[in-house]
């Protein structure tokens, strides 16, 4: 080791060094945060990077995404990102993967030879993956996120700590459909409004919410509402507008759908068409527009409007909405949203800046010290404003695993066998009943069924060898999902293809590579009630928002500030010989 | 589909209104090591309007081993003109410069140079630059942030003779309603609600917005009593009248739940005492002139937005339109008493924001050096009872990074692990921290120790963190927006902790 690393080695001792050096770190995501981790380990003197990231760099990243200039957009982020810190230091060795976590190519084998992993993600979806995926592998998984000026850092390991999943993550708020067809009471409902209307004209509307069969009901808009996306004609246009803001309102205060209600909607009679707003003004998105200017940005954008989802950043998709949804408002006597507004419930944007991103991507790498030194993580909060006691960043104890967890707590175990002669009806009897003592097992492959005890159909799979089995065989890293019912319980199996396993020293057939959670003993899941309190506290954030989801009621919810009583400051004192670490 | 606005996200943060402040902002940086460039590009990256480094050094091996901004290639060129270089390939609408001088050197032969920024940064200062670029700053009123990364510690200082925040945006936003000091619409709101209430079906009751309810029934306290609640007791007897009303109503459980608004909801000057002592400042800016036109107003003026209520649609816009129209009212009344040059809007600004306005001073770093205040960070001491908890205490490093300047002011070189230096370092520290801590270790030898270790060195993954929260407090500074921290953030991250404290 030369110069290089000799701040490194004086701070943080020799063997911290070498090991940062030779450990193999996965990083999942080169975006906000991913950039960041991945500049800190190569500054850190980490030499051996895997970075794996889908997607391709976009303007608005620019603001925080410190690896991406202007003239990368378009191009992929894992490869962007490579290139730029692997210069940073010529020993250091990254490797990129312009690719989905989620393909298959990335086995449960390829996330087991890392040493550890970082989530630095975008969606929930992908981080549930990798969960999986590390706690299958046993790969201690450090995870993170942010929103706007806050954000966490935490560590997942198989059986020690909590795992992604072991908290409900905030479910995503779907609206009372009455609420949004009849008795909106916030700008939001009468953004959904606007972007079903939109799904009704655009978007193939059988799937719209305000979609209804004409042979049962017949709203005063449905029938006009197809004919002006098929004319774009501005007369037919106009009469839309009437028959949406003025008499369909009418007809249903006539029906008494707001007899008991708090509020009485009010039909905008004689509404104008006026002058849509000028785009030519500095602040055409920033201020709110009049009642008549909606109805003409309303009729301009249903002439301009492609046929497609919605997407938030097609102009005319999102002027339409947040002109329909501003009318919807006038009736409603909400209030009306800017443009930019709109557009952030909309497309539930989450803002996302560098700085919180760094101080994220900067405790992550701490983490993952931690975690190659085998000292104990933490689980820290970023917080925007300080606590009582002056803290900002707040380490507090990572949780237990939760004992009704289907993802980490019924645990999983590695069985290598002969995938191409093992036979379905061996590997249930010997080893799924006979080995991990399952009573009533039921075995799944991805999303099908393969075999159940109570289902006659699946007997056919028994004669079957594993790999020939249906959804694409039970072949190497392949994951089976078994589900003992009179227990409850449920177990992740991993497979791995051992062609010359030694019958004479495991004549059943197969070896069992780990058994962590001891499932010969299989337990009864147990009832949550113990660990209510705890429940919802910790869902990890998303960073960046997701289109065309369902949308959010708010923000994620700012996680309950840890109490001050809740400070665990970790680390033990050192002893005199051993150094203090990252 | 791209957006095309690259801003776009950071935009929900601060608003066009912080963008346009930071995008007009020169900000000057001294040190260009790690944690000074690293910041700088965090300002870089969100579009400040202009940098300018300023350093003395030539990038070295260790810059390239841990700073992002200095290459192999660059080794042996001036540390400020690389990473001027480098930053400005990272935002095409920033402009950048580099001066190559010491900062001792500049502020000595320049003293009035500060005073031409919108904020500095120093970065990874000496003890003697610290002191000099201090004092250039606080002389000129220029806010200074420090920071410094040492090892496993590191620390964000920022120094403020006065700063105003228009907009502190409090976590929990705190409604202006006047329910308990109506306005006149509100007023006869209320005197019309008091009056139907007995002939109403409770149809009619529930559609009333509880800000009514909440005057009605404060007017009649007032009128038997002379008073608002003050008492317990007199609070629990003003609830006791809201839910008489009908507790199965729900604009009437709101009202129940918002009763401590009739007493808090005052249009005193007084509740403002702090900020508006700030009117008779030497420094008139615009925020002292607008104060100084409320003083004379007399009252404080109705900020305008109300919170949603269970209500009949068109009573609860009615009532809406009310406050907007009374809050213009009182914005144009104020107007009247501030000086012309005052812009329209700005005079509106401060008047919806007058709750959120907070005026921010800091101690000086010469303050800070001469007679260090450790009461505060004694808090944080005094919360538990094991030590090796208490060990890793954030105040604890403060002192003990403090006691290492003293050293190498004193000597002209960092501790060694040497016995001899460590023995030195121990020692001043004890002087440093007796009878002015609630509780320090049994034997300073660990933080010496490891003090001597880190050798001052910027380890990349702690000056990023750094960094981080140093251009995070700058952008607060530069858009008058939230509020700055009050004033040192020391960053532990041996455990990830990290408090902030006044010393």
């Amino acid at each position: 080791m030369g110069d290089r690393y000799s701040d490194g080695v004086s701070s943080l001792g020799p063997q911290t060094m070498e090991t940062l050096r030779k450990a193999k770190i996965l990083v999942v995501g080169a975006g906000g945060i991913g950039c960041e981790v991945l500049k800190n380990l190569v500054l850190l003197g980490c030499e051996r990077i895997v970075t794996v990231d889908l997607d391709t760099i976009d303007v608005s990243n620019l603001n925080r995404q410190l690896l991406f200039r202007r003239e990368h957009v378009g191009q992929a982020k894992a490869v962007v990102a490579r290139e730029v810190v692997a210069r940073l230091n010529p020993r250091a060795c990254v490797e990129a993967h312009h690719a989905n976590i989620k393909d298959s190519k990335f086995s449960v084998s390829w996330f087991g030879e890392f040493e550890v992993a970082a989530n630095a993600l975008d969606n929930v979806d992908a981080r549930r993956h990798v969960n999986r995926m590390c706690l299958a592998a046993g790969v201690p998984l450090v995870e993170a996120g942010t929103t706007g000026y806050l954000g966490q850092v935490f560590v997942i390991k198989k059986g020690e700590t909590a795992c992604y999943e072991c908290f409900p993550k905030p479910s995503r708020v779907a609206y009372p459909i009455c609420t949004i067809r009849s008795t909106p009471d916030k700008p939001v409902h009468c953004v959904v409004w606007a972007k079903e209307l939109f799904k009704l004209m655009f978007g193939g509307g059988g799937e719209s919410m305000l979609y209804e069969d004409a042979a049962v009901e017949k709203s005063a808009y449905a029938g006009l509402a197809a004919e002006a996306a098929a004319t774009r004609s501005p007369a037919i246009i106009a009469r839309l507008l009437v028959a949406l803001f003025e008499t369909d309102v009418a007809k249903q205060i006539e029906a008494g759908t707001y007899k008991t209600a708090k509020t009485t909607p009010k039909p905008l009679v004689g509404l104008r068409v006026g002058t849509p707003p000028s785009r030519a003004a500095s602040d055409w998105d920033r201020r709110e527009w009049t009642v008549e200017e909606c109805a003409g940005e309303l009729s301009l954008s249903i002439q301009d409007a492609r046929i497609n989802e919605f997407d938030k950043d097609d102009p005319a998709a999102m002027s339409f909405v947040a002109a329909a949804a501003n009318l919807r408002c006038a009736n409603f006597g909400i209030e009306r949203q800017t443009l930019y507004a709109a557009k952030g419930i909309a497309g539930n944007i989450i803002p996302a800046i560098a700085t919180t991103n760094a101080v994220v991507a900067g405790l992550q790498v701490s983490e993952i010290v931690k975690v190659l030194t085998s000292q104990k993580p933490s689980y820290t909060y970023c917080l925007r404003d300080p606590t009582r006691k002056g803290y900002l960043l707040q380490p507090t104890a990572l949780d237990e695993p939760q004992p009704g967890c289907y993802a980490c707590r019924s645990g999983s175990v590695t069985v290598a066998l002969n995938t191409e002669t093992t036979k379905l009806e061996t590997f249930v009897k010997k080893f799924v009943v006979g080995n991990l003592n399952f009573v009533k097992p039921a075995l799944d492959l991805g999303e099908s069924g393969i075999y159940d005890e109570e289902d006659d159909r699946l007997s056919e799979n028994l004669g079957s060898s594993l790999s020939d089995l249906p959804a694409g065989g039970i072949k190497d890293g392949a994951i089976v999902k078994a589900t003992d019912f009179s227990t409850d319980l449920d177990l992740t199996i991993v497979v791995k293809h051992l062609p010359d396993l030694d019958d004479q020293q495991y004549p059943e057939g197969f070896r069992i590579l780990s058994d962590q959670q001891g499932p010969s003993e299989p337990k009864k899941r147990s009832l949550r009630s113990d660990d209510d309190d705890d429940v919802g506290k910790k869902a990890p954030e998303v960073e960046e928002e997701e289109d065309d989801v369902e949308i959010l009621e708010e923000p994620p919810p700012t996680k309950k500030r840890p109490k001050d009583d809740d400070v665990v400051l970790l680390l033990e004192e050192p002893p005199p010989t051993k150094k203090p670490r990252l | 589909m791209a957006t095309k606005n690259k801003y776009d996200r950071q935009l929900r943060l601060w608003g066009a209104e912080g963008q346009a402040a930071l995008s007009a902002a020169h900000v000057l940086l001294i040190g260009a090591g790690p944690t000074g460039t690293e910041a700088l590009k965090n300002l870089v990256l969100p579009g400040v309007g202009e940098f300018t480094v300023v350093d003395g050094e030539r990038v070295g091996e260790s810059d390239v081993a841990s700073s992002f901004f200095a290459r192999e290639c660059d080794i042996g060129r001036p540390r400020a003109v690389v990473a001027c270089e480098l930053l400005l390939e990272l935002n095409p609408d920033v402009r950048g410069q580099s001066r190559v001088v010491s900062p001792e050197e500049l502020f000595r032969s320049e003293p009035e140079y500060a005073g031409s920024f919108a904020l500095v940064i120093g970065a990874q200062l000496d003890p003697l630059s610290l002191q000099t670029v201090g004092e250039a700053c606080w002389k000129r009123s220029v806010p200074l942030v420090v920071a410094r990364t040492c090892g496993l510690v590191g620390s964000v200082r920022l120094q403020l003779r006065r700063h105003e925040v228009v907009e502190s945006k409090p976590e929990n936003t705190t409604w202006d309603l006047r329910v308990g000091d109506p306005f006149q619409t509100l007023e006869e709101l209320g005197r019309e609600c008091a009056g139907m209430w007995e002939s109403w079906s409770s149809f009619e009751r529930g559609r009333v917005p509880y800000a009514v309810i909440l005057a009605a029934v404060a007017e009649r306290f007032r009128r038997e009593r002379g008073v608002l609640p003050e008492t317990a007791r007199d609070k629990a007897d003003f609830r006791h009248r809201i839910t008489q009303l009908g507790g199965d109503l729900e604009n009437v459980q709101e009202a129940c739940e918002n009763c401590y608004r009739v007493w808090t909801s005052s249009s005193s000057l007084e509740s403002l005492e702090v900020r508006l002592s700030h009117q008779d400042a030497s420094d008139v800016t615009p925020l002292v002139k607008v104060l100084r036109g409320i003083a004379k107003f007399g009252r404080i003026p109705i900020a305008g937005p109300i919170p949603d209520m269970h209500a009949d649609t068109s009573q609860f816009v009615a009532l809406q339109r009310a406050y907007a129209r009374a809050a213009n009212a009182d914005a144009k009344a104020v107007r009247e008493l501030v000086p012309s040059e005052v812009p329209d809007d700005y005079v509106n600004y401060v008047c919806r924001h007058l709750r959120d306005v907070r005026i921010v001073a800091t101690r000086s770093l010469a303050d800070e050096l001469e007679s260090p205040d450790l009461e505060d960070a004694a808090d944080a001491l005094a919360e538990s009872d094991d030590p090796t908890k208490l060990a890793q205490t954030p105040v604890l490093w403060y002192v003990a990074l403090r006691a290492a300047d003293r050293f190498l002011l004193k000597r002209k070189r960092w501790p060694s692990t040497d016995p001899l230096d460590v023995k030195d370092l121990v020692a001043d520290l004890q002087a440093l921290s007796a009878g002015k801590l609630p509780w320090t270790p049994d034997t300073w030898d660990h933080h010496a120790i490891e003090l001597a270790r880190f050798q001052n060195a910027e380890l990349h993954a702690v000056a990023s963190v750094i960094a981080a929260v140093a251009a995070q407090e700058a952008v607060k500074l530069i858009a008058h927006m939230y509020l700055p921290i009050n004033h040192t953030f020391f960053f532990n991250a041996i455990n990830a902790s990290a408090a902030t404290f006044e010393i």
